[in-house]
């Protein structure tokens, strides 16, 4: 087996691609005249996987925030911790959970074979020891602490919370002090054989490299290691009812200036490939032509005192949930909240307009040029998109094939008073 | 491997550039330079939305945001920035590089002329800012300083800053006070702008795929401003000889202290052991491998975040971290410890080699960031001495132990200050 190329002419780009016999896919981006190289290496596990049959076939429920824990605790090893080994070569380690999964990554300008052979071995080496975790629990504390602290983050939340009745989407990344309390190594290790098998996983690397190097690094040390033979991993949701769970939620914080987050859930979910992409841009576009900056409401709103810079709106969608999200700071989160529902109502009476759909159109093709400057950028959603099935690069092509059609047809879709929620925090 | 700005002077603008095919995109940023003073500091805050409201040919903000998305999503975005004591405005434009288009319409020559058309040719009304304009925007900045508080991270950085440096000019916030706020007028703001255009100086910088011939007749058609004389920015002082510690505890609904620590380092920019400052930063508290993170955290997990950084042209470091209440006295005790071993030239060879590849690394990696390129070469204009990121590298390399060590005696704790919670006791 060896490499496929995959080219994007009108981006001037070429991808490489190959999955190796153990189920790893391994995707390489040249970039030429970069000096950085940026790889991540990330499992589809993420803080609503907390329900699922393990490696070795039983039902097992793990306490909120363990993939983020598990993702600190990779970074330990035997000999001391790996950023250690990192900085040697002169790379910038991180790692982050989502809700979806767990990414280790570092990006550097020299020494990239290093640099990769170390990802690789820290992410399929755990070492856990009740000391060792017992230690993280402080750490971890000290993290959930600074989030509660933050306002945006407490409004985000506190909106998804409103969204959900059942779906662990709902609960904090990170979990709660409590929750943590409750990891151990043995539960640690039961996540770690359950999803970070190379057939759930995916390596992206991006940057000023030689693919066909890259590959031969990759396999020599994939060969080197055994692994259990892949298994479907099964993850067990509870049947989540259509409506909000809750119309408003209200969060005391002190705050000098109210943060208000709103939107709709989505319930034409379980998608996935170019029917998932295509919900996900036009979507998007349907919100911008709403409300966004652009939109002459935009502007009266912010004559009027109701929103500030910090007003954006969002879409998100995987495979088991998805919302938009509209929101920011302000002086009076009440009166916001109300005219943004007249301002959709009014739309849904009159229309859309099809300059307005235009115009988005082309902001977003411009914005996603933008995008894939970063490496970041690139290597992040690729995988996010890959892990759905969807290639990050058919963006252009579809943005492109949108109607104005596709438009109102998510306008009357997505846009439900029963799905509809808010979130104030103040 | 890395990219070198030319420089170059047009209609008296300096004007910096990077013609390169490395991006999809082309970037223009512009900066114009004003001392920090009490008085108009708040007026220089002010004056970058104010000019993104409108101008003569694009009257609203809505208008001028379609025809940046009539740029195919152009992003136009200001910011104001506190580099020693000196204020400086920055406007970053973002346009897409026609070739990847379908559509081949000139975007950079369109970019350049709305950029030159947002500072030249604001929206006036009776000779003045347009009232409705100056008006809003002073509200929303009047909301935006009220809201530093609600960010505990930034506020205690704000806070401690005040403290520290309560009789120099840069204890002043970037982006204002409320008591100035209330004084401006579309009048006295016009007036101040007038002054800024004709005598602050201003650098303009583009890095994209643009032939230079072709990049410099387009600033040259589009871009002139009425210069009529540049005023002088005097470099601040960082000699300061902290006589006694001074500690700040403040009170608020927090669910974790922040403690942040003020160190003065009596070293600036031009000075020749700036770059060992740099280094010990590095080793100190500015890296996953550093000392304060190793020690805080790894050892002791009384935090997950602790960090240190330097200011470059005051002489200042600022250490954060985000604590338990109760763990104040001994966080306190580990960082001023870890100072000390630094200072006493308790560094290993392996810290020394981690820290210069780290800070090797951060370079090259900003050499693929056009709008980092740019701020790092501005640094240099404001410190009065240019030095090529190869020229920094080699430095870097050059440092030594004892010079980290000697770097670090110079490293005085200023201020201590901690927002803590209204439950905790009086002792923290």
């Amino acid at each position: 087996m060896s490499a496929q190329k995959l080219v994007f002419d009108q981006l001037q780009e070429t991808l490489h691609y190959e999955q190796l016999p153990n189920g790893l896919e391994v995707y390489v981006l040249p970039k030429q005249g970069f000096n950085k190289t940026y790889a991540t290496f990330t499992t589809k596990f993420g803080s609503i996987d907390n329900h699922f049959i393990s490696h070795t076939g039983e039902e097992v429920k793990v306490p909120d925030g363990i993939a983020h824990f598990l993702e600190h605790k990779m970074f330990e090893e035997e000999e001391g911790d790996v950023f250690h080994k990192f900085s040697q070569y002169g790379a910038q380690a991180n790692a982050f959970t989502s809700f979806d999964m767990t990414a280790y990554l570092f990006s550097c300008t020299d020494h990239v074979h290093k640099n990769l052979t170390t990802l690789l071995d820290f992410v399929q080496h755990p070492y856990f020891t009740d000391q060792n975790v017992e230690k993280e629990k402080g750490i971890i504390e000290q993290e959930i602490r600074m989030y509660q602290d933050n306002p945006d983050w407490r409004v985000y939340f506190g909106f998804i919370e409103a969204l959900y009745h059942r779906l662990p989407v709902k609960i904090d990344i990170a979990g709660t002090v409590d929750s943590i309390r409750q990891i151990n190594k043995e539960l640690l290790y039961i996540c770690y054989e359950t999803f970070y098998h190379p057939s759930n996983m995916l390596l992206f690397v991006v940057g000023n490299v030689q693919p066909d190097d890259i590959f031969a690094l990759v396999k020599e040390n994939q060969a080197q290691k055994s692994f259990q033979p892949a298994r479907e991993i099964k993850r067990l949701f509870e049947k989540e009812p259509a409506p909000v769970a809750k119309k408003r939620h209200e969060i005391e914080l002190n705050v000098d200036m109210p943060k208000i987050s709103m939107g709709y859930k989505e319930t034409n979910v379980d998608l996935e490939g170019k029917a998932m992409l295509k919900q996900e841009l036009s979507t998007h576009i349907l919100l911008e032509m709403i409300i966004g900056p652009t939109s002459s409401v935009y502007e009266q709103l912010m004559e009027e005192g109701l929103i500030d810079e910090s007003f954006g709106i969002d879409y998100n969608l995987e495979q088991k949930y998805g919302f938009s999200i509209i929101g920011g700071n302000s002086k009076d989160p009440d009166k916001l909240l109300e005219r943004v529902q007249e301002v959709i109502a009014e739309v849904q009476m009159k229309g859309l307009s099809k300059a307005d759909f235009e115009r988005n159109r082309k902001k977003k093709i411009g914005h996603f040029l933008k995008a894939l400057n970063s490496p970041e950028f690139i290597a992040t959603q690729f995988t996010r998109y890959k892990f759905n099935h969807i290639d990050l690069f058919d963006i252009i092509p579809v943005l492109e094939s949108l109607r104005f059609e596709d438009i109102e047809e998510r306008l009357a879709e997505h846009i439900h008073e029963d799905q509809f929620a808010v979130c104030i925090v103040k | 491997m890395t990219d070198q700005f030319q420089s170059t002077r047009i209609n008296q603008i300096p004007v910096h550039f990077i013609s390169t095919p490395k991006y999809k995109t082309n970037f223009i940023s512009l900066y114009i330079r004003q001392p920090l003073t009490e008085e108009d500091h708040t007026k220089v805050a002010l004056l970058p939305s104010v000019l993104k409201r409108g101008t003569e040919k694009y009257p609203t903000a809505q208008r001028i945001r379609q025809a940046l998305d009539d740029l195919y999503g152009a992003t136009l975005s200001t910011d104001v920035v506190k580099r020693g004591e000196e204020q400086v405005m920055i406007f970053r434009l973002q346009l897409a590089n026609e070739k990847f288009l379908s559509d081949r319409e000139p975007l950079f020559e369109k970019g350049i002329q709305l950029l030159s058309e947002l500072i030249i040719n604001p929206r006036l009304e009776n000779g003045v800012f347009h009232n409705r304009h100056v008006e809003l925007e002073k509200d929303l900045l009047e909301r935006k300083l009220s809201q530093v508080k609600d960010d505990k991270i930034k506020y205690a950085n704000k806070r401690c800053i005040e403290e520290m440096f309560k009789t120099e000019p840069y204890r002043l916030y970037p982006y204002g006070s409320k008591d100035q706020l209330e004084h401006i007028t579309p009048g006295t703001l016009y007036q101040f702008y007038q002054r800024v255009l004709n005598t602050h100086p201003v650098d303009l910088f583009i890095v994209g795929d643009v032939h230079k011939d072709y990049l410099l007749e387009m600033v040259d058609k589009h871009f002139k401003l009425p210069r009529t004389g540049l005023i002088d920015i005097p470099r601040p002082s960082v000699r300061y000889r902290v006589a006694e510690e001074r500690r700040v505890v403040e009170k608020t609904k927090v669910a974790q202290g922040k403690l942040h620590i003020g160190c003065r380092t009596q070293t600036a920019y031009g000075d020749d052991d700036y770059i060992a400052l740099l280094v010990f930063n590095g080793l100190f508290g500015g890296f996953s491998h550093s000392k304060l993170f190793r020690h805080v955290r790894e050892k002791e997990s009384l935090a997950y975040y602790v960090t240190s950084n330097i200011e470059s042209h005051k002489g200042f470091m600022m250490i954060m971290s985000g604590i338990d209440f109760k763990h104040y006295d001994k966080t306190v005790q580990i960082i001023k410890e870890q100072l000390h071993q630094t200072a006493s030239g308790r560094i290993t060879e392996e810290e020394l080699n981690q820290t210069k590849a780290m800070l090797i690394n951060q370079i090259k990696e900003a050499n693929d960031q056009p709008f980092q390129l740019m701020d790092y070469f501005f640094h240099g204009i404001v410190g009065g001495l240019k030095r090529s990121s190869e020229e920094l590298i080699a430095a870097i390399q050059k440092v030594s132990k004892e010079d980290i060590q000697h770097a670090a005696q110079k490293v005085q704790v200023d201020t201590i200050y901690f927002l803590t919670s209204e439950e905790t006791g009086d002792q923290s």
